[in-house]
């Protein structure tokens, strides 16, 4: 479903991706593990086209998507959670659902997923009304997520979808995740939470520096020796 | 002086206010996307009342068809000025747009004055609208009351697009976050043009309802408007619609009553007044009145 073919990709002068390949099969849940500064987020960004590669391809159900606008990314099935959550924060609960369905013109299926989604996080239906801002952490996570899914993807990408939130919150979130792969929405998980990501996702691939230093399936992962010396605390 | 006196003020406040509240907005609505001060807004006001103009002197048209081609063609400008002076410029600092929108000030002003020359010329307006009611001692014109009217009614409609449209909800999520805005599938840049379109038009209708109050044009008649409408929409907060409004009203008003109540002799230094209005602003509350203080964008 996605393909990424030797990628690199640069910050100015900071080579932050080399020669990065690899892909996400339908249905799958797969993750990408590393540490911070290991070119997790950057990833995500040059799929969804925030950042534009040096060099390399992307490739989405066959297309090539590499250096495509976000908006049109956005229409061809593809939606991202980004890192830190980045909702409108001036505008309301609501207004922040409306706009992740802004490229859909379905009006009835549009009221019939926010609802959906209302069911899912019942808390944000509570506060449709109140500015985005005035939201806890974990509430704002959930509309990053509700807000991400209106636009009906086939792949989402989820950048650290557990950060800084209570285990309490990020058992609802992890759990609302496998609700929506029941509905055939491919998952790219990046994590820093290594035990989480690899009990939930199929595969992962572990980024150290730039590079793919390891991948395999997730039962693998966490049998191997240097995983858990470096991630799993073991 | 007595309180007619004052009453009369008001309404001159009060109409003058309406304009600067126009002209504001659209200084507000742009910066609050692209972080950029377009110092060529008063122009874009000037280009507008041009063409209504040249509409109401070549082609003899109502004054109302007049209006509706300024706005129209002061959208289109403003649409190419950003597509081909600020576009190329979207992501260099605010310091280089600034000084870019000061450059495109100077090139349409004198462009201005190369095609139409800088003599003025007289603007007339429908004999309708110069007629005076009396209220008591109270006297105001067609022209001001069309000034407060026009202006109520396209800040509701205003109102109404960036709280109930989704093209008007996606520039509200521009101005709070570029990238999230890409990432729910808005298109910046057509948000970006829409948002000079209307400030654009917002100008050129602004711009007509002075010509016709000071019955005369020429190519630099947008300069000092478009400065006091900038200190209209600092005085507000910038960035927000509704400060943009207020600020508008607060100095039109604060204008016209330090003129009509300081002695004659300081008439001429009412330009004065409000940058020293301006001056006081980032003195004391730099984020405005509606402003919530510096908040970085990611």
């Amino acid at each position: 479903m996605l393909r990424i073919e030797n990628l690199d990709v640069y910050y100015g002068n900071i080579h932050a991706l080399h020669n990065v390949s690899l892909q996400v099969k339908q249905g799958e849940m797969v993750a990408i593990l590393g540490a911070n500064g290991a070119g997790k987020t950057t990833t995500l960004a040059a799929i969804s086209g925030l950042l534009k590669p040096k060099s390399g391809h992307i490739f989405f159900e066959g297309h090539e998507i590499t250096g495509v606008p976000t908006h049109q990314i956005v229409s061809l099935g593809i939606s991202h959670v980004p890192e830190g959550r980045q909702i409108f924060t001036s505008l309301t609960v609501q207004e922040n659902i409306r706009l992740g369905a802004y490229q859909r013109r379905d009006a009835k299926l549009i009221q019939d997923d926010a609802n959906w989604i209302y069911s899912l996080f019942p808390i944000l239906k509570d506060r449709q009304n109140q500015t985005a801002g005035t939201l806890s952490g974990g509430e704002q996570q959930m509309l990053a997520i509700s807000r991400a899914v209106m636009s009906k993807p086939r792949l989402l990408l989820l950048d650290e979808p557990s950060m800084g939130l209570a285990p309490m919150i990020v058992d609802l979130i992890f759990d609302v995740i496998r609700q929506l792969r029941e509905r055939d929405i491919t998952v790219l998980l990046v994590e820093q939470n290594a035990y989480q990501a690899l009990t939930e996702a199929d595969r992962a691939y572990v980024l150290e520096t730039g590079r793919i230093k390891l991948s395999g399936s997730s039962s693998e992962l966490l049998n191997n020796e240097e995983i858990q010396k470096a991630y799993l605390g073991g | 002086m007595d309180f007619n006196y004052l009453l009369n003020q008001l309404v001159n406040g009060l109409s003058l206010g309406s304009v600067y509240a126009l002209i504001a907005i659209g200084y507000s609505i742009v910066y609050g996307i692209l972080r950029l001060i377009n110092f060529a807004h008063g122009d874009i006001l000037m280009v507008g009342v041009f063409a209504g103009f040249g509409v109401l002197a070549v082609l003899h048209a109502p004054f109302v068809l007049a209006i509706l081609i300024a706005m129209a063609i002061a959208a289109l400008f403003g649409v190419v000025l950003e597509r081909v002076a600020y576009r190329p410029l979207r992501y260099a600092t605010e310091e280089a747009t600034m000084i870019t929108s000061l450059a495109v000030s100077i090139f349409i002003e004198n462009l201005g004055i190369m095609t139409v020359t800088a003599q003025p010329r007289s603007f007339k307006v429908p004999a309708i609208l110069n007629v005076i009611h009396n209220w008591g001692s109270v006297s105001f014109s067609n022209m001001n009351l069309l000034i407060i009217a026009i202006t109520v009614i396209l800040l509701v409609v205003l109102v109404f697009f960036v709280t109930r449209t989704d093209l008007g909800i996606a520039m509200r999520a521009c101005a709070d976050n570029l990238n999230a805005a890409r990432l729910m599938g808005i298109n910046i840049n057509v948000v970006v043009s829409v948002t000079f379109a209307i400030g654009s038009a917002l100008a050129a209708i602004a711009g007509l309802m002075l010509a016709g109050q000071y019955g005369r044009i020429d190519p630099l008649m947008g300069f000092i408007p478009g400065l006091k409408a900038f200190v209209a929409a600092v005085l507000g907060g910038i960035g927000s619609i509704g400060g943009a409004a207020l600020g508008g009203f607060v100095l039109g008003m604060a204008e016209i009553l330090l003129v009509g109540l300081l002695p004659p002799a300081f008439s001429p230094y009412r330009d004065a007044f409000v940058f020293i209005i301006l001056i006081l602003v980032l003195l004391v509350r730099p984020s405005g009145l509606l402003g919530t203080g510096e908040r970085r964008r990611s």
